[in-house]
């Protein structure tokens, strides 16, 4: 049985353990039936070291069950960036790192011969030229050494230090990047700008934040990889229902990420190969992404999503029915009430209103799919006059949804 | 380029930290867990400390006082292409350009030059932001933005002329504590005490695009100010309880909704779950609408001041679907 460590090898095992730690929060042993007994406990105890600040044990009838706690509103970073600071290493990749860094002083550049030879005599410790040669070119595609030809030998040095402007310009960029590594994607990579200048942001904080979506970002950033080479992807998705996982493979041209700030869910929006017709991925159900080709009408087919974007309220393309058209008309006394005004103003994605009689305003829209506007109508319960549509069943489910709430509340008339 | 790689590792940083302070001076023991304390993950002491201090790793030298480095002065780690290609990626983002000025976002495109774009602007749409987001290439806002700044980086106290949404103006002595960006909103807030004889001791927002001037004080707050303690003091004594059933996957839809809040979950039976969400006065119109927005889905079982204006809510709209003669077909 080999020893319990911390870190680890691939970070797509431990993503669907956190996910759930995180989203659900209330899952005991029992629950994790997916592997066995041993992994779910050695992936807890990572888990618990991990991020050990922010867990949570309720003991009840189902057992132990762990969460993570987060509150937003105190959050400088996002804790789950930790989860990405878990790789394991070999000696010699630690050993080799920290002496380049002491080696390679400014200006100063090795052969891979010269290295081997240095680190003997300095630090007393013997590696392959071979095995040298090797982490130095994977640290020149890293971008930390750069290599020039001297005759037929190769030079490594050093990337060099900011220096002269850019030197200047270095507290404006950390406080830049203590303020992206919280907002903006793939801000996993800010904060280990900050770990690398052993500093940390104290001064800025980030309403809806959700930070369980990082776990994502290695699919992310191979999808907007794929999407500046212009290439076609294979992705193995999993949908994550309660009872059943579906495994399923689509074939598609990435074309855009759509994000939710109200919910912080991802999704690729993608042009379907075998369909032929748009559609959204959610990026924490993807599992795996490969590259394809590069995909010549790539431009042709960004510009017709464009096209078609103002249509989708969210993220779905619906179905092959004629668009739904929706009429919503609310009672707002105008002066005191034009907060709600301006709600249906600036959430209301492209959306016409107007004032239908005093104190009565009517909002518009047509689109792909009207059940994705569902959710947001009902913000407004207390103050819907009507809600008009050609599609029929959106209609019968709304007031249906609205007897059952008054019902549930003890509210009817 | 690679995300997940250990030169970004926990462990690879509490080393450096241990090799800066064993080159300056002999490191003991205790330091050495002190640092994998602050700095690392739970159990990470027990992994690094013996390799460390056994030799096996042949970084530090045994001395009277405690552990010398073998490394004699190390160098921070460079930008590695990938921080290089973030930040050049960054550049095309008007929130970013808000910390910097002409000359050094030039400075800052000469560094980035040889790196390359990770996405562009319109690879991404954020199709629920709302449509008024702040102004952040105004001149004026951008040096409102930048005092602030300084303001809260140097504890310092700020005078702060502010008009607000509902159109009051006001002119008032400040410490500004954070600044909080929404995602939704698109925007930032002053999260700030307001000073009198000395400071209140709630916090005001303040919208940023909303302050028509501020100035620097000479005055600093040199003490601590617990923002986590007056952050846990303006929550509720009771949370908002919700009952989900797992109805069209209502489950997942609100952990996920929710998982910006501080909340608990348990399960009471086979499709029935209990929710717990911790919230203050500020988040009590926003949390209101959002557990409406799940309809049926989800029931408010309490408090009883929060259920009373669910109900209020639901019982004004079947009066307007009951006065409204077209409405609620059935």
């Amino acid at each position: 049985m080999s020893e319990y460590q911390e870190l680890i090898k691939s970070f797509q095992k431990s993503r669907n353990y956190v996910r759930d730690f995180l989203i659900y929060g209330f899952k005991s042993r029992e629950d994790f039936s997916i592997r066995s007994g041993r992994t779910y406990d050695n992936e807890r105890r990572r888990i618990e070291s991990w991020l050990s600040e922010y867990i949570q044990a309720d003991f009840g009838s189902q057992g132990k069950t762990l969460s993570l706690v987060l509150d937003s509103n105190l959050l400088h970073t996002n804790p789950i960036y930790r989860v990405w600071k878990s790789k394991s290493f070999t000696t010699n990749d630690l050993l080799l790192h920290f002496f380049f860094l002491d080696l390679f002083q400014e200006g100063a550049s090795f052969s891979a011969e010269e290295l081997t030879d240095g680190i003997l005599k300095r630090y007393d410790t013997l590696f392959e030229t071979q095995l040298i040669r090797k982490k130095a070119n994977e640290y020149v595609k890293e971008g930390i050494l750069t290599a020039r030809k001297k005759g037929r030998c190769l030079l490594y040095s050093m990337q060099p230090e900011l220096s002269g402007a850019a030197l200047e310009l270095l507290p404006a960029l950390l406080q830049a990047v203590r303020f992206c590594q919280l907002t903006m994607p793939l801000g996993f990579i800010g904060s280990t700008i900050l770990d690398s200048r052993k500093t940390e942001n104290k001064t800025f904080l980030v309403k809806h934040g959700y930070y369980g979506f990082t776990l994502e970002d290695e699919v992310l950033f191979l999808l907007l990889k794929a999407m500046q080479n212009q290439q076609s992807v294979t992705v193995q998705n999993r949908s994550n229902k309660p009872h059943h996982t579906q495994e399923e493979t689509f074939s598609v041209v990435p074309l855009k990420i759509l994000v939710s700030t109200r919910t912080g869910r991802r999704f690729l929006c993608a042009y379907h190969l075998r369909s032929r017709r748009f559609t959204s991925l959610r990026l924490d159900q993807i599992q795996h992404v490969t590259f394809g080709e590069h995909f010549s009408d790539y431009s042709q087919y960004r510009e017709k999503l464009d096209r078609n974007l103002p249509s989708c309220f969210g993220v779905s393309f619906g179905t092959d029915h004629e668009p739904d058209r929706i009429r919503l008309t609310l009672s707002i006394r105008e002066g005191p009430e034009d907060y709600i005004l301006h709600r249906l103003l600036r959430e209301g994605r492209g959306g016409t209103v107007r004032r239908t009689a005093p104190d009565t305003y009517t909002y518009e829209i047509s689109v792909f799919d009207g059940n994705e506007l569902m959710p947001w109508i009902k913000t407004f319960i207390g103050r819907i006059l009507s809600f008009e549509s050609n599609n029929t069943f959106l209609r019968q489910k709304f007031y249906r949804d609205i007897r059952t709430m008054a019902n549930m509340y003890q509210a009817e008339e | 380029m690679e995300l997940f790689s250990e030169i970004y590792g926990c462990y690879y940083q509490i080393i450096d930290r241990i090799l800066t302070e064993a080159e300056a001076h002999p490191i003991t023991r205790k330091e050495m867990e002190q640092i994998c304390k602050a700095h690392g993950f739970l159990e990470s002491g027990l992994y690094l400390l013996p390799r460390l201090t056994d030799g096996e790793w042949n970084l530090l030298d045994k001395e009277d006082e405690g552990f010398r480095a073998r490394t004699g002065a190390h160098r921070a780690m460079p930008f590695t292409r990938l921080q290089r290609s973030w930040l050049k990626t960054l550049l095309q983002d008007s929130r970013f350009c808000l910390f910097f000025t002409e000359e050094e976002i030039s400075a800052l495109r000469q560094f980035t030059e040889d790196a390359e774009l990770l996405w562009r602007t319109e690879d991404f749409h954020y199709f629920d932001r709302y449509a008024d987001g702040d102004p952040y290439d105004s001149p004026s806002y951008q040096k409102h933005f930048r005092t602030l700044l300084a303001a809260v980086t140097g504890h310092q106290y700020a005078a702060i002329s502010y008009h607000s949404e509902k159109g009051n103006r006001i002119t008032h002595q400040y410490l500004p504590l954070k600044l909080e960006y929404s995602e939704k909103n698109d925007r930032f807030r002053l999260l700030a005490l307001q000073k009198r004889k000395t400071h209140t001791s709630w916090i005001c927002t303040l919208n940023v695009r909303g302050i028509t001037d501020v100035s620097l004080l000479p005055d600093c707050f040199e003490k601590e100010v617990s923002f986590e303690s007056l952050i846990q003091r303006s929550y509720y004594h009771e949370p908002v309880r919700l009952l989900i059933k797992n109805q069209r996957n209502a489950l997942e839809r609100t952990m996920l909704h929710f998982s910006n809040y501080k909340k608990k979950t348990k399960k009471i039976d086979e499709d029935t779950w209990e929710c717990l969400i911790y919230y203050n006065s500020s988040m009590e119109t926003e949390l209101l609408i959002e557990i409406l927005s799940f309809g049926p889905a989800v029931r408010v079982t309490g408090p009883p001041s929060f259920l009373r204006q669910i109900q209020a809510r639901l019982k004004r709209q079947m009066e307007l679907f009951s006065d409204h003669t077209t409405a609620s077909p059935s």
